[in-house]
């Protein structure tokens, strides 16, 4: 479920409360409202690996509120969404995604509230993407609302964005009866912090965007503040075990390049992280090809192919640290504004490929139909007839169980104090202990990442009504 | 959905189209000289129209004459200095592309610059500019139709005159230059006493009728600016149509290059 960090309140009421009526007036008498509301059927292909239901349906409402006022330099834009979920209910959540007030100077513009921000250029990925939390229980590219203060210059030099984060959202992760799940589910309720991290951080962003050429676009950022991605430690807890989620801070250099001409386009993003845990850097590099009027017809086809990198190699937390993206996109240009998107992303090291195909399409111009399809092509073997010893031992030199976040010395006290307690034959016998070893090593098998959703391949159809 | 934009909708008579020079002239012209001089006064008379904006609804329709729509608005920002215009178009409906909008600057000398802003994901995505032939939302109307086309673009060659609904007209031929395009011609008709285009026919690169545009309902702005609050394109060879209409159609509403950024575009209603 949700929450909002104190500073929610306090930025709401700092923007309200010092105006009188006469300020909140012309919000709430001149706006309009409008709206979707989406049906959403899931189903799988497999049962799920741990007792989870084969389908789901879930139910999706969103509003949409807007006023202008002041002659238009002043706006309010008020977006309230909840999903309610037959299956998982970690899903069935609500949130703000937005409720921003922007108000427009001359070359400037203020805007304060809560609001999803986009930055990058790629496709596979977005390294350079980091002001929201993911909304993760919604969908990969689903965002969380981020209460912010934001002043942009508009200026010769290009357009300068100033951000202060008030406050730090948790990632919302599925639940014990949801798919597309961790074997062991994330804890989300008990996330854990480092350092100076916290619910109420305050952090601080800034980017710099600016056309170079006629061709080519630029953009520099900067964040300091906890890292909305956590790294994952084991509960130790054998009758419930678990994952926890840890976030710590990060500083974070980011750089984006797009070079567009005729019907090319070449992309880049690139990162450079210094944290608590490890530093690393990471880049895409992109190259698209558009086909226009394909074979004489209406329809457009481009070609995306990306190369991701991560110097923490394995133990990147993603599992996008080398790895090849291949898409084609088709645009019909018809009444109904039909689209088809293919895609494969393939490790050229593991040859583990997930593919997906997503297709959209309008009709009775209220309404719209979502197809999408996902399949995990190439599986990992889930290593469930090792011995309780090399899975220790595996576990043991492994990348979950992070230093920063638990001493290996720690986990060998632990298992030496729990056989003492329980007996040696704990490791063998005891229903829990060995399953959720085995499930912790398949977590710490960075080669084998993908083998976490091997039974997880399935057809999502959504229909959405616009009001 | 890209490219050259809808400035032509409120800055240009249609298709860029208009008169020679004054008559007297015309006796020593080639019908080559004499083409692309109408058309250079048709631009000409186009200048210094500040900045503009208005409302526009696309009815489309198919064989059998079931119809979708689009609504969209536009403003428009004359290019100073040499510069070329910018234009900013939003989409009200259908509901689900409301908030879609389009940023465009075009270029007199090179290709036009083009974001496209999707709210649902709240990204500006930059465009390239090499799509000239495709339909414009699924409409009748191609990019190419409705962006803001330089003179120098054609190459011209005045046919004959003749009248369209008792207006007598130039008929001008025009050969694109660009091998990009889904024409091989255009055959222009413009109203002597206007320089406004009132028909026009398309030949498709097999050089066959492929669609013909017919402007009306014109209405005069600042005493100056002629403007047609209806046009309907026929193409011959699928039996479909599109309708595209204008309204309010305002002048000097006082909009500035800060209305025309990517931070506009992206608060764009």
């Amino acid at each position: 479920m949700y929450w909002f960090p104190r500073s929610y309140f306090f930025l709401i009421s700092a923007l309200f409360a010092g105006q009188a009526y006469g300020f909140l007036a012309p919000l709430l008498d001149q706006g309009e409202w409008g709206g979707e509301t989406g049906f959403e059927f899931r189903y799988f292909d497999d049962p799920g690996e741990f007792g989870q239901e084969q389908y789901a349906t879930s139910l999706r409402f969103q509003g949409e509120y807007h006023a202008l006022w002041n002659e238009d330099q002043d706006s309010f834009t008020f977006l309230p969404f909840v999903r309610l979920d037959q299956q998982d209910e970690e899903r069935t959540h609500a949130d703000i995604r937005e409720a921003l007030w922007i108000h427009v100077g001359d070359s400037w513009e203020l805007r304060g509230g809560v609001t999803r921000v986009f930055w990058g250029r790629t496709e596979f990925n977005h390294l350079v993407d980091v002001i929201n939390q993911l909304d993760l229980v919604d969908g990969d590219e689903e965002k969380l609302g981020q209460p912010l203060l934001n002043l942009s210059l508009v200026h010769d030099w290009g357009i300068f964005d100033f951000y202060f984060l008030m406050g730090f959202r948790e990632r919302t992760f599925p639940g014990e009866d949801g798919r597309l799940r961790t074997p062991l589910v994330v804890d989300a309720d008990n996330a854990q912090y480092l350092g100076s991290a916290g619910k109420d951080s305050m952090d601080f962003a800034f980017r710099w965007q600016r056309p170079l050429t006629d061709e080519l676009e630029m953009a520099l950022s900067l964040f300091s503040g906890v890292d909305r991605e956590p790294t994952y430690s084991f509960n130790f807890n054998f009758s419930d075990p678990m994952l926890v989620p840890y976030y710590s801070n990060k500083t974070q250099v980011g750089l984006e390049l797009e070079y567009i001409y005729e019907g090319w386009a070449v992309k880049f993003e690139g990162i450079d992280v210094t944290n608590l845990i490890q530093d690393y850097n990471a880049a895409t590099l992109g190259v698209e090809y558009s086909f226009y009027s394909l074979f004489d017809s209406n329809v457009d086809m481009t070609f995306i192919t990306e190369y991701m990198w991560d110097s923490r190699d394995e133990t990147a937390p993603g599992f996008l640290e080398h790895d090849v993206g291949l898409g084609a996109r088709f645009t019909f240009n018809d009444e109904f504004d039909s689209t088809i998107l293919a895609g494969l992303l393939w490790d050229p090291e593991t040859d583990e490929k997930v593919a997906s195909l997503e297709g959209e399409r309008r009709f009775f111009s209220d309404f719209k139909v979502k197809l999408m399809a996902r399949v995990m092509m190439e599986r990992g073997q889930p290593q469930v007839d090792d011995s309780t010893i090399a899975i220790l031992n595996a576990l043991a030199s492994s990348n979950l169980l992070n230093d920063e976040i638990v001493d290996r010395a720690f986990i060998i006290d632990f298992i030496v104090d729990l056989i003492r307690e329980n007996g040696l034959s704990i490791l063998f016998e005891n229903e829990q202990f060995v399953p959720a070893l085995q499930q912790l090593q398949r977590l710490a098998n960075a080669n084998r990442k993908l083998s976490l959703l091997e039974s997880d391949d399935y057809i999502q159809l959504e229909l959405i009504y616009y009001y | 959905m890209n490219r050259k934009l809808y400035r032509a909708w409120l800055t240009l008579p249609a298709l860029a189209v208009t008169l020679g020079l004054a008559a007297p002239l015309a006796t020593a012209e080639t019908p080559e000289e004499k083409g692309r001089a109408i058309f250079e006064e048709a631009d000409r008379r186009n200048d210094g129209f500040g900045d503009n904006q208005g409302d526009m609804l696309m009815i489309l329709k198919n064989k059998r004459e079931n119809t979708s729509e689009r609504e969209m608005s536009v403003q428009g920002l004359e290019g100073k200095n040499g510069e070329g215009d910018k234009t900013m178009m939003v989409f009200l409906s259908p509901k689900d592309q409301k908030g879609t909008a389009l940023l465009t600057y075009q270029h007199k000398d090179r290709d036009d610059d083009q974001w496209l802003y999707l709210p649902a994901l709240k990204r500006v995505k930059k465009i390239a500019s090499s799509k000239k032939s495709g339909p414009f939302m699924g409409s009748e109307f191609s990019f190419e139709d409705i962006g803001g086309q330089q003179v120098d673009d054609y190459t011209y060659k005045y046919l004959r005159d003749e009248q369209v609904d008792g207006q007598d007209c130039f008929v001008v031929e025009s050969y694109p230059k660009d091998k990009n395009s889904g024409y091989t011609k255009v055959i222009t008709w413009v109203d002597k006493q206007h320089y406004r285009t009132l028909k026009a026919d398309f030949y498709d690169r097999k050089n066959s009728h492929l669609k013909t545009l017919v402007a009306k309902d014109f209405n005069l702005y600042l005493e100056k600016f002629w403007r047609p609050h209806e046009m309907e394109m026929v193409n011959h060879q699928t039996g479909r149509s599109t309708v595209l209409k204008q309204n309010n159609i305002k002048f000097n509403v006082g909009l500035s290059d800060d209305d025309f950024t990517q931070n506009s575009l992206k608060r764009a209603r």
